[in-house]
Parts: structure tokens; sequence; C-alpha cells
């Protein structure tokens, strides 16, 4: 049934869905975790995107791959298993070429696995549509979640510690530590979302079908796949 | 005394939710009411607890190089971690529902969202990877469960109290509660003054 | 019928399970000598860092190795001694690698002595899981500088961050530590 609606998406349509109609962090407001914990520097969120990424972009190539010999039954223990081979294989590179990297993100490279996006994305989209599509989906799911998570934490950076990307703008006596503390993560998504309400820009803080909060049985892409569809 | 430390460490100094950021898409999802939030705390606290347990047994029979292989397989761990929390929810939910229906009752409807919520993942890899010793790794579990179903309440009982109050148009909804967590995690770091242990 | 094809969903995960591992371990034999290489950069980096010049160096724990007791630290790894060695082999001083109990877990630290015992830098091996902003604050240059040129003499009067008072208090514990024991191996090599 899915199967027919798959010809009315484009490879590049589903780059720019997950970039922009449907981006994870700022409209549909999925993956908080990672969204909240790692951006305190902008290089800990590229990093963090780009593994998301790979992770992502991996993992929905091959679970379109198998959907056809997936049993129904089993099938979230098997997208379970491919998510997380492909996160350990991950952070063997991780650990083998950015050290450093490692150092700083820690326990939320496997933590990575929970991510919400990738468990939506591989129930909602890749199960159901081809390789490429969904090669295109999980670039653009993970190149729009990248693009929020730079976006946070360029501003708790700038805010916080007074640099972008390392590069200092801020004056040691005009910096505010909070943004770089917990509580700014919390207060800059706060103020992002406020702002989009304020704009009535789409997002899942003013729609009334949100995220159901069990990833595992995501629901945020059904609708539109149906839409597309008509 | 040491487990006394390890749990308030866990509980209230450096908080699962609110200064570490694990389960944060059910503590901003199923916060409306106090009484799902009760819910979500508890199943929350058993699934970790469980969880923990389980893990600890697989890594150090299995995983570790001291295990039954010989094999140093730590690098399966989450592999092998979130198969068994998967597994261990879904056994569970039958379980209770066989057996301890008033339970299942209360617990049930969050045991499938568990699954996915970090603080599981994380708990168990944390103790798997810096705990030796199973009693303390389980007093760090509790902790861990025990902060984040006290903040989930804290947060359920701060949104009732909103209802119905003032909020400027733009704030409505998701910004206000990013707000109140903001508002916690500030009291929160307070407890990092706590001179324990 | 029904049973059947529970063994088959469980066979299907059970293959797919078992080549995703197979391919993980082929991953992990294929990128071990690169994350092995990574960490030996990393430390002597890390040597280099708090004992500049640094090229080589021999385990010297079990000659120095004596009661602890008195510290709330201890030394930390294999190797926790060493003795350090210039590229001309000629010893500039030691490397004492210790642990003590800080706020949210261990504080790893290296410390590098030169030949005369007097610290010539401390840092961490890990990123500690301090509170930020209070105990993150024993990772700024501002303490760490503090206690360079100190020796076992002296050490105690090295100021403890207050607001940060466990976190400093541990960490000053294990640079005592590591003192004495540098100390014991300047001794022991003449240097004092």
């Amino acid at each position: 049934m899915a199967e027919n609606k798959e010809n009315k998406l484009s490879f590049f349509g589903c780059i720019f869905n997950g970039i922009i109609t449907e981006n994870p962090i700022l409209i549909l407001m999925i993956g908080m975790c990672p969204t909240l914990a790692v951006t305190t520097s902008v290089s800990n969120a590229i990093g963090m995107g780009l593994s998301t990424t790979a992770v992502l972009v991996a993992s929905n190539a091959l679970i379109s791959l198998v959907r056809k010999i997936t049993p129904d039954r089993v099938r979230i223990p098997i997208y379970i298993v491919i998510v997380a081979s492909f996160v350990t294989l991950v952070e063997f590179l991780i650990k083998a070429y950015f050290p450093s990297l490692y150092e700083s993100l820690g326990i939320y490279i496997p933590l990575i696995v929970v991510n919400c996006i990738i468990f939506g994305r591989a129930e909602a989209f890749a199960g159901k549509n081809n390789v490429i599509n969904s090669i295109g989906d999980g670039i653009g799911m993970g190149l729009g979640f990248t693009l929020g998570i730079i976006i946070i934490s360029a501003i708790r950076e700038l805010i916080g510690a007074g640099s972008v990307y390392g590069f200092t703008f801020v004056p040691e006596n005009y910096r505010a530590a909070l943004f770089v503390l917990p509580p700014g993560a919390f207060l800059v998504l706060a103020f992002l979302t406020a702002i989009q309400n304020r704009l009535k820009l789409p997002s899942a803080t003013n729609k009334e079908n949100g995220c159901n909060n069990d990833c595992l049985h995501c629901t945020l892409h059904k609708k539109p796949v149906a839409e597309e569809g008509k | 005394m040491e487990f006394i430390v390890i749990i308030i460490t866990a509980a209230l100094i450096s908080n699962v939710v609110l200064s570490r950021f694990l389960g944060i898409c059910a503590f901003l999802g199923v916060s409306n009411k106090v009484e799902t939030a009760k819910g979500m705390g508890i199943a929350v606290i058993f699934v970790i607890l469980i969880a923990t347990a389980v893990t600890f047994g697989i890594n150090n029979v299995f995983l570790e190089k001291t295990g039954v292989f010989g094999l140093d397989l730590t690098y399966l761990q989450t592999i092998a971690f979130i198969l068994v929390i998967a597994c261990l929810v879904q056994f569970l939910e039958m379980f209770l529902k066989k057996f301890i229906p008033s339970l299942y009752k209360a617990l049930g409807i969050y045991l499938p969202l568990i699954t996915t919520n970090c603080a599981v993942l994380g708990v168990a890899l944390t103790v798997a990877q810096d705990y030796t010793n199973f009693a303390k790794g389980m007093a760090y579990a509790l902790g861990t469960s025990g902060g984040f179903c006290i903040s989930i309440i804290l947060m359920a009982s701060i949104r009732e109290k909103l209802e119905g109050n003032d909020i400027p148009e733009s704030f409505k909804g998701k910004p206000i509660v990013l707000i109140i967590a903001c508002l916690m995690a500030i009291a929160f770091t307070g407890f990092s003054n706590l001179n324990i242990g | 019928m029904k049973f059947s094809s529970i063994i088959k969903d469980a066979l299907m995960l059970l293959v797919i399970t078992l080549v995703l591992v197979a391919v993980l371990s082929v991953a992990k034999v294929v990128t071990q000598p690169a994350i092995d290489k990574a960490n030996a950069e990393a430390q002597i980096r890390a040597f280099n860092e708090v004992c500049p010049g640094y090229n080589s160096s021999e385990d010297i724990s079990s000659d120095v190795v004596g009661a602890s007791a008195g510290y709330d630290a201890t030394l930390n790894g294999e190797t926790p001694v060493l003795r350090c060695k210039n590229e001309a082999g000629e010893i500039i001083g030691y490397i004492v690698q210790c642990t003590s109990k800080g706020f949210g877990g261990p504080l790893n630290l290296i410390v590098g002595f030169d030949k005369t015992a007097n610290v010539t830098g401390v840092r961490y091996a890990n990123t500690p899981q301090e509170t930020p902003g209070l105990g993150m604050k024993t990772t700024e240059p501002s303490f760490l500088d503090s206690w360079l040129n100190r020796n076992s003499d002296n050490v105690s009067e090295v100021d403890t961050i207050s607001g940060a008072t466990v976190s400093s208090t541990a960490f000053k514990q294990a640079v005592s530590l590591a003192c004495m024991f540098a100390n014991r191996a300047a001794n022991m090599d003449g240097g004092i």
C-alpha cells in the first residue's frame, strides 16, 4: 500500500523534507536528549550531528533493503539490532580517528541508539519506502538534526562562553555562563519555540498531534505520506 | 554511608533529567498530570532496576574478558543491552498483565514508552562501565531512577498549578514547560554545593 | 502452523543479529590498531604536556611503592610511576598517575615532575564528571597552573576552590600523593 506512494516522493524531495519541512529538532521536536546535552559547543554539535546522520543514513538504507524479508512481528527487534550495530561501528570510527570528540561526547555516542529520530524514521519511513528514498530521508533528517543542534549550540556557546566554534567574540565580563550550564539548554529551546509560536511557524508546539512519546511506534511521518499519496 | 552518597549524588546532584538530559522526551511529554507522571516515574524505576541487574549480569558473565567466553566483547554492550532492554520490557508487560493485573493497570501503558527512554540504556551502560560492585551499581540505578521520578512528578505538579493561568500567548504549550524545566534545573544546581561523602 | 511461523521469525532475527555481530567483530579487529594508536598518541601528547621534552619512559612503580596511608588517593593504572627521559636519553623528570574520588566520579590525574620532584604540569587523564561551573573549575588553566613548581613540602599550601571544595580537595589529595611518590623517585635517583 505504502509502496504505491513511493513514486510521489523523490530523492531530493526527501532530503528537503528532512531539512526544512519536517526538521526533526525545530519542527517535529524529537530527539531532545542529545539536542540539550551536547549543544554546549558548536564543535560538539557538529560531531554529534554528523555521527547521527551517518547512523541514520546507514540504518535507513539497510532497514529499507531488508523490509521485504522482515517478518512484521519481529521488525522492531530487527530495527534495534541494525541501529545498534551501526552506532557501534560509528563509535569505533570516532574512537580511532577523532579521539578528542569521543572524550567530549562520551556516553552520548552509544545513546544515539535511543535517539527517537532514528527509530522514528525506521518505523515511519524506511520500513515502508524504497532504498533510494530512505537514504534521501536519512540524509535530510540527519542534516536537519545537525542544523538544528548547530543553531542551538551556536546560541549557547555565544552567550555562555563568548565564542562560536572556538572563535571568541564576546569579552569575558559580558558572558552568561548559565547558558552553557544545563539550565541554559532549556532556556534557549524555550525561547526558540516561543519565537516559532509567535511567528505561527509550523512546529510540534502549535500542532495538536505531536510526538506520541513512543519512538518505536512513531506516528510523526504517517500522515504526511498519506497526504502526498492523494 | 557510601550507598547513601551514591544515591543522593545520582538522584539530586547530577539529576538524570535536569543535568544529564536523559529521558527528556518522557519528562516533557508525559508530565501533564501528576497521576500519569507518577505512573511513568514508578514504571521507570521498576524497569531501570530490573534492566540494570540483568545487563550487569550479562556484562560480567558474557561480555567481560573474565566471562565464560574469555574474550573482551564489551564492544557489543550497546547492541546487547538495548536488545535485552527491549525484550525485558516486552516480557515485563506480558508478565504483569498475566500475574499482577493491578500493577499492569497502573504501569502498563507506560511500559512500551520506556524501551527508547535513554535513561534506561544510559544507566545500564554507566553501571557496566564504571561499577564493578553489584550493590553499588544498583544503588546508582536506584538513585538515578528515583531522581527521574522526583523531577517528573515535580514538573507535573507545577504544570497542574499552571492550568488556567494567564500565560503569554507565545509561551503556551512547550515553551512554558521548557522554562519550568530551566528553573528546576537552576534549583537543582543548588544541590551541587551539598558537602557529602 | 502458528508455532512454526514463530520459529521462522525468531530464526530471521537470530540470523540478522549474527550477521551484524560478525560484521562488528570484523570492524573491531580492523579498527583496533587505529584505536590503540590514537590512544598511544594521546598519552604521549598528555605526557609531553606535563613533562616538557618527554620522549620515553620506564616504569619505576615497583621501586618506589610504599605506604600511601593518610592520602585520600591512590595510584592509577598499570604503570603509575614513570621515570621520563628526553630524546638524548637523559632523565628529565617523573610522571605519576593517580586517582581520587571527586564529586561525580573519579578524578584521574597525570602529574609531571622535574628531576628535583617539583611539579611541571598537571592534567586530567579523563574528562571529569564534575558539576559544570563548580567542580569543573578544577579543569581551568588558572587552577591547574597554581600547582606548578610545588613539591611535597609546600603542596599543601595551594588553595582549594571555594564552592568546589569536594572536587578541589580530591584534586589536592591526588597531587599530594603524586608529590610524595615523585619525591621518593627523585631521592632514589639522587635528584634531591
